[in-house]
């Protein structure tokens, strides 16, 4: 038996791993375990691709042309092309029913921070209020992954909003359209901030030079179809490197389904469900700790407790981040050519000042380069060869605006189970908040004002507001709680309700500012894993 | 090569000439081909009498495939006219010998754009104009076709 089993393999889990094995710890780690595909063509550009590969059709719109976004199809722009649909490939055994709540979940190896696009933005004091915990607990371990998957960024005007922790390496190369932004900001930098608007570089896990096997960014534009350099971190590549590690046992294959305790609220073993074989197998337990994701770890914890004693308890308190999407067109680039090699993501950021500071609001700012154009041409409200015709004179132009708003955990928000004991549903029922319209309207507002501000037009009506469980930050169902209480953890992430249990992903966390929560994800599960080593 | 297939190949080449990508290459239009009989163009809710109406004149031509595709836009766009365009643009779009004609600009400054949009926009509106008189009478003929 191994001194910790953990469920799961994302963020958290590979994570508090890497640190417990660190520490002399030896690790199982049960999972289902989806594996990515062997990268293609791995030193072609995105332009490159289209004349290299036999079949360029295949790669980038799907063997069934499920890449293709037809009019009226429920696809988002910059929604994900089909080899990455395995990320999201569920399972028979694990459903979920909801309200007000689009939820993802991922079985894939690195689970659903494979489709992060690399936001490393740590929380500051303000938003670790609620948690036992300040910066200067967690700094430490911001640093140690910092190290660990490298992360560019720069100490500029946003680093009001996000402290700046030790290892954080020199921004990537910017491309025309981000360039072009930022010196305009230089010129109305005093204009914006006195209305409460910051601009300056996103940080992002993303290498600029070779590190531990993994290649330096070559600005291929594939951020988004996969870097195949393995320089835009993703928890796969921690994984890989620590199944050659000898205290390190992976299981893939397997889906957890509960764990069972004894009469002193010890766990003693989790059930897991043999996917090639279809049996169920139950493998003895010192230490567990549940990272598979909010939504995942609830309902295990969830299901043990029903198995055990018939009880069914609500876990209050789901948050995720409302994403509003907003296009915009830079004015003095209409017409201008667009880089086609360059990183392909984020590259700056707005930060909104709240009324508190915990209303921060956080917006990443991608400017259009390397991708299909197809969904945009077909947006326009004309003929498509019209459409096709401004799309292509305005691409250097284009640009995204992902606004995100903080969340609060709420009772009207929870999950629970329904079905019967041997077939259990996870229930999500999401009600936003009651001034979350209004917030966002302030929020859109504001963007719209610091845009022009930087010499940007927002046509009318395209913002796009996201639904909810769109962003997959779900997190706050098993909070950390100061004090001792049932369904919560302590300051360690250890449960109030089982001695040998540990929870290390995002249902621990008792408030979600406005920030992607990856980056905290794998900084507190470090942080816990060296308390329990 | 079947009938349907030489059809399909043709109506391809036409839209993508429509589209600005010149002549289509063999392998594109095989793929436009090949999406049509994986069923993934022809659904039951896109393909009317008035959809399939609306795609056999936009066959004849560039020209036609402009104005019934300027009054599918306007009306009928989810239809079948609609997404056999999108789905040739993509095709058109993901290969090197005609990414850029789709996705390269083609002008230097933002005030010929303008002035070039504007233009593009009258055009528009007058085909749209021209659409009505056009389209209308053939849609409530498919409409009552289909009530017979």
């Amino acid at each position: 038996m191994s001194d910790v089993t953990i469920v799961g393999s994302g963020a958290s889990a590979v994570h508090f791993a890497q640190t417990a094995l660190e520490r002399g710890l030896s690790v199982t780690m049960v999972d289902v375990g989806r594996p990515r595909p062997a990268p293609v063509r791995p030193d072609d550009s995105f332009a490159e691709l289209k004349r290299t590969l036999d079949d360029p059709w295949r790669y980038f719109l799907g063997a069934r042309f499920e890449g293709v976004l037809f009019p009226g199809g429920k696809g988002e722009y910059y929604g994900f092309p089909p080899h990455k649909e395995y990320i999201f490939e569920s399972i028979e055994p694990y459903s979920v029913e909801s309200r007000g709540f689009e939820p993802l979940a991922s079985f894939a190896r690195g689970g659903l921070a494979e489709a992060w696009t690399g936001g490393s933005f740590p929380f500051n004091d303000a938003e670790l209020e609620d948690f036992p915990f300040g910066y200067d607990d967690i700094g430490p371990f911001y640093d140690l992954v910092a190290q660990r998957i490298g992360i560019v960024g720069a100490n500029d005007d946003l680093a009001r909003f996000m402290p700046v922790h030790r290892n954080l390496d020199a921004p990537l190369d910017l491309d025309r359209h981000s360039t072009a932004l930022l010196e305009r900001y230089g010129r109305v930098r005093e204009r914006m901030n006195a209305d409460g608007a910051f601009f300056g570089r996103s940080r992002a896990a993303v290498l600029r030079e070779d590190r531990d096997g993994r290649k330096g960014c070559d600005y291929l534009g594939r951020c988004l179809w996969t870097c195949p350099r393995e320089s835009l971190y993703t928890p796969a590549m921690t994984l890989e490197r620590l199944i050659a590690k000898p205290n390190f046992r992976y299981l893939d294959q397997r889906f957890v389904t509960h764990f069972r305790f004894d009469g002193d609220r010890r766990v003693r073993a989790i059930a897991t469900l043999d996917l090639t074989t279809n049996k169920v197998e139950e493998l003895d337990v010192e230490r567990l700790v549940l990272a598979a994701g909010t939504l995942p770890t609830s309902k295990i914890f969830l299901d043990s407790i029903h198995r055990a004693n018939g009880e069914r308890p609500r876990l209050t308190g789901l948050m995720d981040n409302r994403q509003t999407l907003v296009p915009f067109a830079n004015l003095k680039l209409l017409g201008a050519k667009w880089d086609p090699d360059t990183y392909q993501y984020h590259q700056l950021a707005f930060g909104l000042a709240g009324r508190t500071p915990k209303e921060y609001v956080h917006a990443l700012v991608t400017t259009l380069k390397s991708a299909l154009i197809h969904p945009i041409a077909l947006s326009a409200p004309l003929d498509l060869a019209t459409s096709l015709w401004i799309t292509k004179n305005v691409h250097g132009a284009l640009g995204l605006v992902n606004v995100n708003l903080h969340d609060t955990r709420r009772a009207e928000s929870y999950v629970e189970l329904s079905g019967d004991v041997e077939r259990t549903k996870l229930v999500a029922r999401y009600e936003p908040a009651p001034t979350e319209l209004a917030d966002r309207k302030r929020a859109l507002s504001r963007i719209k004002r610091a845009l022009w501000q930087l010499g940007c037009f927002v046509p009318p009506g395209m913002a796009h507001v996201r639904p909810m469980g769109a962003s997959v930050h779900y997190s706050g169902t098993l909070p950390m709680s100061k004090t001792r209480a049932p369904l919560t953890v302590d300051r360690d992430c250890r449960s109030h309700d089982f001695e040998n249990l540990w929870l290390a992903d995002g249902a621990t966390f008792p408030f979600l500012p406005a920030k992607n929560l990856t980056f905290t994800l794998m900084a507190n599960a470090s942080r816990i894993a060296s308390r329990i080593a | 090569m079947n009938a349907e297939a030489s059809i399909l190949e043709r109506e391809g080449a036409t839209f993508g000439r429509y589209l600005g990508a010149g002549e289509s290459s063999h392998r594109a239009l095989a793929k436009y081909r090949e999406a049509h009989e994986l069923g993934v163009v022809v659904t039951s809710a896109a393909s009317t009498r008035f959809d399939r109406a609306l795609v056999g004149f936009a066959r004849l031509g560039t020209f036609a495939t402009r104005l019934a595709d300027t009054h599918a836009r306007l009306f009928r766009k989810g239809g079948l006219l609609r997404r056999k365009l999108v789905l040739l643009l993509a095709i058109l779009e993901t290969h090197a010998d005609t990414a850029d004609r789709v996705d390269a600009p083609t002008v230097g400054s933002p005030a010929v754009f303008v002035v070039e949009v504007a233009f593009r926009l009258i055009v528009f509106a007058v085909l749209a104009l021209v659409g009505l008189v056009v389209f209308l009478p053939l849609r409530v003929v498919c409409a009552f076709g289909s009530a017979r």
